[in-house]
């Protein structure tokens, strides 16, 4: 499921594999907005069928925290 | 459909194709102006020799009127202007600058001119100095952009003028065109799409960028220079964001501007290359030949079926 995200985020990014780490911040180290974020968690409902609550969307700052979170709702 | 652009440079269609430098170079110029457009070659910050090179390709491809479009910060603006009295060329589009000191050689060479232009103040200067037509670029457009959009700009200027408006910025197929006419524009001119276009010799990566873009992927970048310039979300983007506001910020966005617009043309270097496109980008979605474009743009049909939505 992780791979699967990372594969939307460097598709998303233009990024590499070795870029996109679990401490990564998607505001600090890859320049995301919300609207990006919006973008990303739309593309991953897509993909994995797993939905983002808005109000659980703004604790998520790094990739590890959307991890977490994938891993939770499971 | 037939406006006063279409006698004001000969042409069937009131198109003229986006000037976009390292992009239209002679194929894709030749290729629209024989579809019945206005094919426009780039000078960008091209030597003079490439521009005489360009023309003399494009006039073994078709003999159907043509444009060059010379961008006035270039460090051979001189060759080039120049160059473009000796050769004749039929429409000479200015960006970037003041064209004042050429337009008398240019008139003598039996030239239209037309400048692109971002405000009504300068649209009436241009009028004053004696151009034949004004291109009123929205900030929708890609490459170095304005701050007014399309839909402000184009009817605010062809009320401030009586020369021809040629609207710019947004505009690609047969609805947003009718909208332009509707504004008042006389014409359109047309850049992203025909980076679509088969003719056109840009690499496939750049072509898929833009068919891959999303809305949010239009981003502005050098806004901290005063030349602010509309590309697609790259790495590169993102590191000229960071710099954006840190100190040296022109500096480091000059530096890492620095050849990128060939490395994405040419090369395709999805890293280090600077993607410009338009917004329109986010709705196109695959290549189609210049002949194509313009008929699907200039579609009666298409025209017919939206009016009738309306009444």
């Amino acid at each position: 499921m992780n791979e699967k995200i990372i594969g939307i985020l460097m598709e998303q990014l233009d990024l590499d594999r070795d870029e996109i780490k679990p401490e990564s911040n998607f505001v600090d180290d890859f320049e995301m907005d919300s609207l990006d974020m919006m973008e990303l968690v739309i593309e991953m409902e897509k993909e994995t069928g797993i939905k983002v609550e808005n109000e659980k969307l703004v604790d998520i700052k790094t990739v590890g925290d959307l991890f977490a979170y994938v891993e939770g709702v499971k | 459909m037939k406006s006063r652009i279409c006698e004001l440079f000969d042409i069937e269609y009131p198109i003229v194709q986006g000037g976009m430098a390292w992009v239209s170079d002679a194929h894709l110029a030749a290729a629209v102006s024989e579809a019945g457009g206005l094919g426009v070659i780039a000078a960008g910050n091209a030597p003079g020799s490439w521009v005489k090179e360009q023309i003399d390709i494009l006039r073994t491809k078709t003999d159907k009127p043509f444009g060059v479009n010379i961008m006035l910060l270039s460090p051979f603006k001189e060759e080039v202007a120049n160059i473009l009295a000796d050769e004749k060329v039929p429409v000479i589009i200015t960006g970037a600058g003041n064209p004042a000191e050429y337009i008398e050689l240019w008139k003598k060479s039996g030239a239209k001119i037309a400048p692109v232009v971002a405000s009504r103040a300068l649209a009436i200067r241009m009028e004053g100095m004696g151009v034949d037509a004004v291109v009123a670029e929205g900030c929708e457009a890609g490459g170095h952009i304005g701050e007014l959009t399309t839909m402000v700009l184009t009817p605010n200027i062809v009320k401030s003028v009586s020369i021809p408006v040629i609207s710019a910025g947004g505009i690609h197929d047969s609805k947003t065109a009718l909208a332009a006419f509707v504004l008042g524009a006389d014409g359109i001119q047309v850049g992203t799409r025909f980076i679509l276009a088969t003719e056109c010799t840009t690499h496939q990566e750049y072509k898929n960028k833009i068919i891959k873009s999303k809305d949010i992927d239009s981003k502005v970048t050098g806004r901290v220079t005063g030349h602010p310039v509309r590309l697609i979300r790259s790495p590169l983007v993102r590191q000229m964001a960071k710099a954006e506001y840190q100190e040296n910020a022109v500096e480091t966005l000059e530096k890492l501007g620095e050849g990128s617009l060939r490395a994405a043309v040419v090369d395709g270097d999805i890293k280090k290359g600077s993607f410009m496109a338009g917004q329109v980008g986010c709705l196109l979605d695959g290549e189609h030949s210049a002949k194509e474009i313009i008929e699907d743009i200039f579609d009666d049909a298409k025209f017919k079926a939206i009016i009738e939505t309306l009444s």
